[in-house]
């Protein structure tokens, strides 16, 4: 186990629009991307982070600021009082709140977390489309997603015939 | 204040024109693949390729990639879909096995609840005169061909025929064949109608193997379901004399057995060396001698899988 140290290790993060984001080392470790580069030594001063914007990359560093694990952070002290269950609690009411963006800042982070590998952000940024997709109508999920349906009538019932079994 | 209100115009065409567009249509292939691996069941794929054209090139396209894909990362094959019928295991027999088809559900928990639909035959014709009943002769894509026969002997005719599709539970009755009087039947065979075409309650052919002891002919006929459908017959290999010493006594069981069967041929041992095989689509036989004696013992000792496996036809369709 790593012990605390007296200054905690920054790295600084670059979108491609100019910004910069300084950030504990174990904070930009939560994506598998960077912690692979970390580890190749491929970080010294600066690590760009291609296609994702600064609104986004701040919103993602927010995510794993809050998903970075306790002990490491705030000290022993935080998980010796805090039940940890209370702690996922609170953590999933987090989220809940994080996700109420837009369409398509939504998909903007599935983007940013499948390019950063961070398999919980992941999760989390497509559930709500999963869960569009598993508890509509065909209808509800077109006009929810703002699909455009471009089967012509004949084909459409063509698929809905074929595969009778998943509408019934 | 006139140049205000034409910002505020321009903002709106262009987001009238942006909106939809950049969104969803906006999202590459991979993101959707990365959502679409996530739904919970395979019936919510369907939905999903049901929703527009794109959708659809992303979950069935590319030779079943992302099906594959989908499929392995829930720790299956495309074996497992969607179950199979199991049917009474048959050794030294004239015809494939195929007595008392039940449909066994996959095994997995997650194809059960995607498929929750039991695929038995119980839509089937009642067989009429006790004794009677239907047997699975053969699959063709995501159709079953049925053959109704005595229960108890070996050696019976094939009284009727019946193509059918189990998930929608509708069927085709295929007549029986004069050429069927005082035959045996010995197999029947289901394919396509033609390369290219789908098979379909009204798009498939049928052929019958048949075996008349009483002057040691075996016959194939074929039947094809185009122009309302009948049976097709007079190709000049479509029958054939075998000739041995058990035949042509007219007396019971022939020392048929069943050995095999390929994408293009079914085979049988006649005993005395003599394999039978029947091309299934031209519906002709031919024979050949076998020289080496292990060899063809070990083929007509052949035991034979009691298992048809089934797939959704979504599956097969993209995985073919």
């Amino acid at each position: 186990m790593a012990t605390r140290e007296a200054g905690k290790k920054m790295i600084m993060l670059k979108s491609p629009d100019g910004m910069e984001f300084e950030v504990e080392e174990a904070v930009a470790m939560e994506s598998q991307t960077i912690r692979k580069m970390i580890e190749d030594d491929c970080a010294d001063t600066a690590i760009l982070i291609p296609n994702i914007n600064s609104k986004i990359l701040s919103r993602v560093i927010e995510y794993c600021n809050k998903h970075v694990p306790t002990t490491g952070a705030t000290g022993a002290a935080a998980s010796d009082t805090v039940a940890p269950a209370a702690l996922a609690e609170d953590l999933k009411i987090w989220d809940a709140e994080f996700i109420k963006v837009n369409r398509a800042t939504r998909f903007d982070l599935i983007q940013a977390a499948s390019y950063l590998n961070i398999k919980g952000l992941l999760d989390l940024t497509s559930q709500t489309t999963i869960d569009t997709i598993s508890d509509n109508s065909l209808e509800e999920i077109r006009s929810f997603l703002s699909t455009k349906n471009d089967y012509l009538p004949e084909e459409e019932q063509t698929i809905r015939r074929e595969n009778q079994w998943a509408f019934q | 204040m006139e140049d205000g209100r034409r910002r505020r115009r321009r903002r709106k065409t262009a987001q009238r024109e942006t909106a939809p567009a950049t969104e969803i249509d906006a999202v590459p292939n991979d993101l959707l693949e990365l959502v679409f691996l996530r739904l919970p069941l395979h019936r919510h794929l369907v939905y999903a390729a049901c929703t527009c054209r794109r959708w659809r090139r992303v979950i069935a396209g590319d030779v079943g990639r992302f099906l594959l894909r989908y499929i392995s990362l829930r720790g299956l094959s495309p074996a497992h879909f969607c179950g199979h019928y199991r049917v009474d295991e048959r050794h030294r027999h004239p015809r494939p096995p195929g007595g008392n088809p039940v449909f066994v559900p996959s095994s997995s928990r997650w194809v059960a609840a995607a498929v929750a639909r039991n695929l038995a035959l119980d839509f089937l014709p009642r067989p009429g005169l006790a004794g009677r009943c239907w047997e699975l002769a053969d699959f063709w894509d995501d159709l079953l061909l049925l053959v109704l026969l005595d229960k108890e002997t070996n050696w019976s005719p094939a009284y009727a025929l019946v193509v059918c599709d189990p998930l929608t539970g509708r069927y085709r009755t295929v007549p029986p064949s004069a050429w069927f009087q005082g035959c045996g039947c010995l197999g029947a065979f289901l394919h396509g109608e033609d390369a290219g075409a789908r098979i379909s309650l009204s798009n498939f052919r049928v052929t019958c193997a048949v075996y008349r002891p009483g002057d040691g002919v075996a016959r194939a006929c074929a039947f094809s379901s185009a122009g309302g459908g009948r049976w097709i017959s007079g190709a000049a290999r479509s029958s054939m004399a075998v000739y041995g010493n058990q035949f042509g006594s007219g007396r019971g069981l022939g020392p048929f057995h069943f050995a095999g069967s390929s994408y293009r041929f079914a085979y049988w041992t006649v005993g005395d060396g003599i394999v039978l095989a029947l091309d299934k689509k031209a519906a002709e036989f031919s024979s050949s001698v076998w020289l080496d004696e292990s060899k063809y013992a070990a083929l007509e000792d052949k035991r034979h899988t009691a298992e048809y496996a089934y797939q959704s036809p979504w599956f097969r369709a993209c995985l073919s």
